[in-house]
C-alpha cells in the first residue's frame, strides 16, 4: 500500500511539474491552458493526497471553470470559424471528465465519513479533513474573512459581467 | 530504494518549489497576457501545496493551512476573472493580446 502511494505520488508530480513546463514555453495559447489544465488537476489530486479531499475538489473544479472559460474566450477572440467544431468537442470533453472527477471524490467523501475512520491511523496516509471540519473552521472561527472574500468575489463576478455585457453607446444610436 | 519511496515533506516542497519557479518564470518571460494569467496560476497552486504540507506534516492545528489555502483558491479565481476583464477591454482597443502593445505609460 505504500508503494502504490509513493509510485501515485512521483507520478502525479511529475505530470504536474512537466505540463507546468509545457503550459509555460509552448507557443500556441490553446495548448498552454490544456496544458496548465492537466497540471493543475494534478495538483489537485496531491491536495487529496496530503489529506485536504475538500480542497482538491474545490481546487479541481474552480480550476478546470476557469480553464474552460480562457479557453472560450481565447477562441472567440482568434475567430477560427473552421475550427470551431474540435475545440467545442474538447471543452465539452474536459467538462464531463471533470464532472465525473468531482462526483467520485464526493461520493468517496460521503462514503469515508461512514466506517472508513479506523483507517485514519496508517501513518504514511495522512488523517483527511472532512467537511464538517472545514465548515466549523470557517463560519465560526474565520467568518469574517470568509464574508469579505465572498464579496469580492461576488463584486468581481458582477463587474466582469457588467463589462461584457456593456453595449457600444454610439453603434446604437445609428 | 526504500528510502527514496517514503515520501517526506520535502518531496511536496519540492514540488511546490518547482512549480513556483515555473510560473515566476512563465510570468517574467512570457508575452503573451492569457500565458501570464496561466503562469499566475501553477504559481498559486504552488504556494498551495505548501501551505497544505506544512499544515499537513507538521503542527497540531492541522486545519489552519487548509483555511488559508481556500482562500487563496478564491482570491486567485477572483485575481483571474479581473484579469480576463482586462485582456478583453485591451483586446477590443488594441487588437492584440501582447504585452509589447500596451506601452502609453512608458516614461
Amino acid at each position: 500500500m505504500e508503494t502504490v502511494y509513493s509510485i501515485s505520488f512521483f507520478v502525479m508530480a511529475t505530470t504536474a511539474i512537466i505540463f507546468a513546463i509545457v503550459a509555460i514555453t509552448v507557443k500556441n495559447v490553446m495548448h498552454s491552458v490544456l496544458s496548465a489544465l492537466i497540471s493543475l488537476l494534478m495538483t489537485g489530486l496531491l491536495f487529496i493526497f496530503l489529506g485536504f479531499t475538500y480542497l482538491g475538489a474545490v481546487q479541481i473544479a474552480v480550476c478546470t471553470s476557469v480553464m474552460t472559460v480562457i479557453l472560450i474566450f481565447i477562441n472567440t477572440m482568434n475567430n477560427q470559424n473552421k475550427t470551431v467544431a474540435k475545440r467545442k468537442n474538447t471543452i465539452r470533453i474536459i467538462s464531463i471528465c471533470s464532472a465525473i472527477l468531482l462526483a467520485i471524490f464526493s461520493v468517496y467523501e460521503i462514503y469515508k465519513c461512514g466506517f472508513l475512520n479506523e483507517f485514519s491511523e496508517i501513518s504514511y496516509i495522512p488523517s483527511s479533513i472532512g467537511i464538517k471540519e472545514f465548515a466549523e473552521q470557517i463560519f465560526i472561527n474565520e467568518g469574517a474573512s470568509f464574508v469579505f472574500a465572498s464579496l469580492a468575489f461576488l463584486a468581481a463576478i458582477l463587474g466582469f459581467g457588467v463589462m461584457l455585457a456593456e453595449k457600444d453607446v454610439k453603434g446604437d444610436r445609428e | 530504494m526504500t528510502e527514496i519511496l517514503n515520501i517526506s515533506i520535502y518531496h511536496y516542497l519540492f514540488v511546490a518549489i518547482i512549480l513556483f519557479a515555473t510560473g515566476l518564470l512563465g510570468i517574467i518571460f512570457s508575452k503573451n497576457m492569457f500565458k501570464i494569467l496561466i503562469a499566475t496560476e501553477i504559481m498559486f497552486s504552488g504556494i498551495i501545496i505548501n501551505f497544505i504540507t506544512f499544515s499537513s506534516y507538521g503542527s497540531s492545528d492541522i486545519i489552519k493551512g487548509g483555511i488559508f489555502a481556500l482562500f487563496i483558491i478564491i482570491l486567485t479565481t477572483l485575481q483571474i476573472g479581473i484579469g480576463i476583464t482586462l485582456i478583453i477591454n485591451i483586446f477590443k482597443f488594441k487588437k492584440y493580446a501582447d504585452t509589447d502593445n500596451i506601452g502609453e505609460l512608458k516614461g
